[in-house]
């Protein structure tokens, strides 16, 4: 039980991830974006292209990263752009396709096998008593907890991150005191894909790479968001490490292929019971 | 392939062409008028395929069922229950804002498909389930495909009559509504849930409909059919491309886009196996880019009524 | 001079034309008043002007130059900043988080503009660090005025500053209006309360249909019979 919770918590970590910048979409540009799993494959997956160049995999990841995040904005300027006035659902499919042609861009480059980061094998050892993990595995819960310090700080501290949190509470308001928006949506764009680019990399290491990787991962994505209440980074965090405890934990109880269903039937029942989110209500953001 | 081989080739693609017609014709149900966004197609398919193998096949060792129905009963309870299961989803969803409810449909079929991959009991896992019956074979005397799409050919103009007519009835006119403007037919005392509700219902029990009809078409059925691309995103595609808010469009748009899936087929059957699955990458690279440019340059689709926003936003320009 | 010039403005949604020609001024620190009945066009005008809505003939000049087709955040950097009637603050933000937004585009310090302020507005220097959305109403109206004033602009249009607002705290408002005015920034304001809004304005307009059909001295339209029994609620 304690190793399924601490299983939970290396998963739930890359949940929060990609959940942190799915919310973000959400609240900043008001859309629910599709593609969002499908960047976290993109990221892992370029990480790969740069590791086989031989590049050393700090650099590969900032690389990744970047790549990434142009594609972003590109995407954002040759798409979703002109989709802002037409409303969120329009938005929404666009997305869908989106999320289509990353994923088959990375089914024709790099084929539909499993592959893996590395050969070398990590040998797990017990952390504590009763909880074992590898030293991938530490690494995942110290980067996503650095992280979400970090996260934390830009949207406190920094001006633009401070613009992104006006502009999630109201984008004309924004617009009208003189924030220049476009720059906060290419900084939301920005922030939300390096982060799944992280989420999508440890993924990578922890199960390997598959096409589909993130594509599967967005049920989980949607319902944490969903559990801290959309548009709010900090509920994302937390819905992430819940639902991610909950898939583990749940392996205990039935077959392993059900996880995505039970991320989806815990987001069923709080869109029953708390539509809001956990953390949903006036205070947002905070 | 000599001109009968066509001409079966032609039959056998009329009658796909005609089940994503069916899809295509609930969605826009959902979508064209009341603006509902269902993103699990998928899952209503496959509960309506799955029930009718279930109930039609003969009595097998190894799962649940069959029972040896008649095709008819089997429909009926098909339809009935992708309906049900659409109620229960719309129940905590219409109220909230659209996405939502997107999210959940696509959290449903994946449920509904991982649920008939791992229990093996209730339809054969992965393996899924062969011979199911072909309604009226003994009937038939000449070409049964052939006879199949004449069924189909009936049910496609059933449920268009049938939505056309409905449309046209205060009923239908209250949906159309909802689809153009919310706030302001709510603020006309309709009670907004109630008809969204009606409207996913009906949309699903059609996507059912199609399913069964399916299943006994091909006989087979298994997981593997109900995938998001092919059973969720090319039907999208249909009614985008066709026109959503038209009836014809959606049914305009299975054949068009189907047509053009299959002849990317032939295509990706023609290269030598190892490019194989790089030929089925770039085929959906090249339907999803497909989907943007409609999106960015035709979003009405090809026979999609103008809503009155976009011929004001006309007007402005001239 | 008139630091902002508006010359048969056109402007509207879509095909529906809300404005018909209006032309208004406002000279260096004059407080400016447009009042009319509903849907007259005044809170069009102030968005036109502002360029959140397109304008589709005639001329808006700030400073003598025009300002068509700009985007807000070139207009803040002018000198023209714009307070619209609700929904006026970021509910999340903390009270200085929201002055600090008003003043987006500079990168220095802001603690002088913020000390300002505070000055001008006591009753939210107390809560600077507290969340806005816990702010009254007459709060927020303060915190929406001060972010305006975080760019030290030479104009400020406020669309209704005293919507929704009890009579005790609408006074205190138009208070700090004619304070900013004294201090050197020209006012044009949209109002309701039609009255209290002439009182104290230099000159008004009469917005009707999308045109301006009155133009005097704040008194002189307030003296109006015309204008009183119409627009002025009775005689």
């Amino acid at each position: 039980m304690l190793q399924l919770i601490a299983n939970g918590i290396i998963f739930g970590s890359i949940i929060a991830l990609g959940a942190i910048g799915l919310t973000m979409v959400y609240g900043i540009l008001k859309f629910a974006n599709f593609a969002h799993g499908d960047t976290m494959s993109l990221g892992a997956y370029l990480a790969l292209l740069f590791l086989s160049l031989q590049v050393p995999f700090p650099i590969a990841v900032v690389l990744a990263i970047a790549v990434s995040i142009a594609v972003a904005i590109l995407i954002d300027h040759y798409l979703y752009r002109f989709f802002r006035t037409t409303g969120p659902i329009i938005l929404l499919i666009a997305s869908v396709g989106v999320a289509l042609f990353l994923r088959n861009v990375i089914l024709l480059f790099w084929g539909p096998d499993l592959t893996y980061y590395s050969r070398a094998i990590h040998l797990d050892f017990e952390v504590i008593p009763g909880i074992s993990m590898n030293s991938y595995e530490i690494g995942i819960i110290i980067v996503t907890a650095a992280l979400i310090v970090l996260v934390h700080l830009f949207l406190k501290k920094t001006r633009i991150g401070k613009a992104m949190r006006a502009s999630s509470d109201n984008m004309d308001l924004a617009e009208v005191v003189g924030i220049d928006t476009r720059r906060v949506i290419i900084w939301t764009w920005s922030v939300g894909t390096a982060l799944a680019v992280f989420g999508g990399i440890m993924l990578g290491l922890e199960n390997g790479l598959r096409p589909p990787m993130g594509w599967q991962l967005l049920l989980p994505l949607f319902a944490a968001a969903i559990l801290g209440g959309i548009g709010q980074p900090y509920g994302a965090m937390v819905g992430g490490l819940i639902i991610g405890i909950a898939q583990e934990v749940s392996t205990g109880f039935i077959s392993t292929a059900y996880k995505p269903a039970v991320a989806f039937i815990i987001m069923i029942l709080v869109l029953l019971i708390r539509p809001q989110g956990i953390f949903g209500g006036s205070k947002r953001w905070i | 392939m000599d001109l009968s081989g066509l001409f079966s080739y032609f039959v056998f693609f009329l009658v796909i062409v005609s089940v994503y017609g069916l899809l295509s014709l609930g969605l826009n149900i959902q979508w064209g008028y009341t603006k509902l966004f269902n993103i699990g197609i998928a899952g209503f398919f496959a509960v309506g395929a799955y029930t009718s193998a279930i109930l039609t096949t003969p009595p097998a060792m190894d799962r649940v069922g069959g029972f040896n129905m008649p095709f008819l009963p089997a429909l009926v309870i098909a339809v009935l229950l992708s309906g049900f299961i659409a109620f229960l989803i719309g129940i905590p969803t219409l109220k909230l804002k659209e996405d939502y409810l997107a999210i959940a449909t696509i959290g449903i079929a994946e449920t509904i498909r991982l649920f008939f991959n791992n229990e093996a009991w209730l339809a054969n896992g992965v393996r899924g389930v062969s011979g199911i019956p072909r309604p009226f074979q003994h009937y038939i005397t000449f070409n049964y495909n052939l006879f199949y799409l004449l069924l189909m050919v009936v049910f496609v103009i059933g449920v268009y009559l049938a939505i056309e007519k409905a449309l046209k009835s205060p009923w239908g006119r209250v949906l159309k509504a909802i689809g153009e403007d919310e706030t302001v037919t709510q603020a006309m005392g309709k009670n907004i849930i109630r008809y969204k509700m009606e409207s996913l219902v009906l949309g699903s029990m059609i996507m059912g409909m199609a399913g069964s009809l399916y299943a006994h078409f091909i006989q087979f059925i298994s997981p593997e059919v109900f995938v998001p691309m092919s059973a969720t995103f090319l039907v999208w595609v249909m009614l985008i491309a066709g026109g959503s808010g038209s009836n014809k469009g959606a049914l305009l748009g299975a054949l068009v886009i189907w047509g053009l899936w299959s002849l990317t087929d032939l295509i990706t059957n023609v290269v030598p196996v190892d490019y194989a699955v790089k030929a089925g990458a770039f085929r959906v690279i090249a339907i999803a880019i497909f989907l943007e440019v409609i999106l960015l340059v035709r979003p009405q689709g090809i026979l999609g009524e103008k809503s009155v926003m976009k011929a004001a936003k006309k007007q402005e320009q001239e | 001079m008139a630091i902002l010039e508006v010359e048969d403005l056109v402007s509207g949604y879509s095909e529906v034309m809300i404005l018909n020609g209006v032309s208004i001024h406002c000279g260096d620190n004059e407080i400016v008043s447009i009042i009319g009945p509903n849907g007259a066009g005044k809170s069009t005008l102030m968005k036109s002007i502002f360029g959140l809505i397109s304008v589709k003939q005639g001329s808006v000049a700030f400073d003598g130059r025009s300002i068509i087709g700009m985007r807000p955040n070139q207009l803040v950097k002018l000198g023209m900043s714009y307070v619209p009637q609700e929904k006026n603050v970021f509910p999340s933000l903390t009270v200085e988080e929201n002055l600090q937004m008003g003043a987006f585009i500079r990168n220095d310090d802001l603690t002088g503009s913020m000390d300002r302020v505070f000055e001008l507005f006591p009753f939210i220097a107390d809560k600077r660090k507290s969340v806005s959305g816990t702010l009254s109403g007459g709060g927020r109206q303060m915190l929406a005025l001060g972010r305006a004033l975080m760019l030290e602009p030479r104009l400020l249009l406020l669309d209704e500053p005293s919507a929704g607002l009890a009579p005790l705290v609408r006074d205190e408002i138009f208070e700090k209006v004619m304070e900013i005015q004294q201090s050197g920034v020209a006012i044009l304001m949209v109002e309701q309360n039609a009255k209290k809004a002439l009182g104290m304005s230099d000159r008004g307009y009469v917005l009707v249909m999308g045109k301006n059909r009155y133009e005097d001295t704040g008194e002189a339209l307030l003296a109006n019979p015309e204008v009183g029994r119409l627009y002025l609620g009775g005689a």
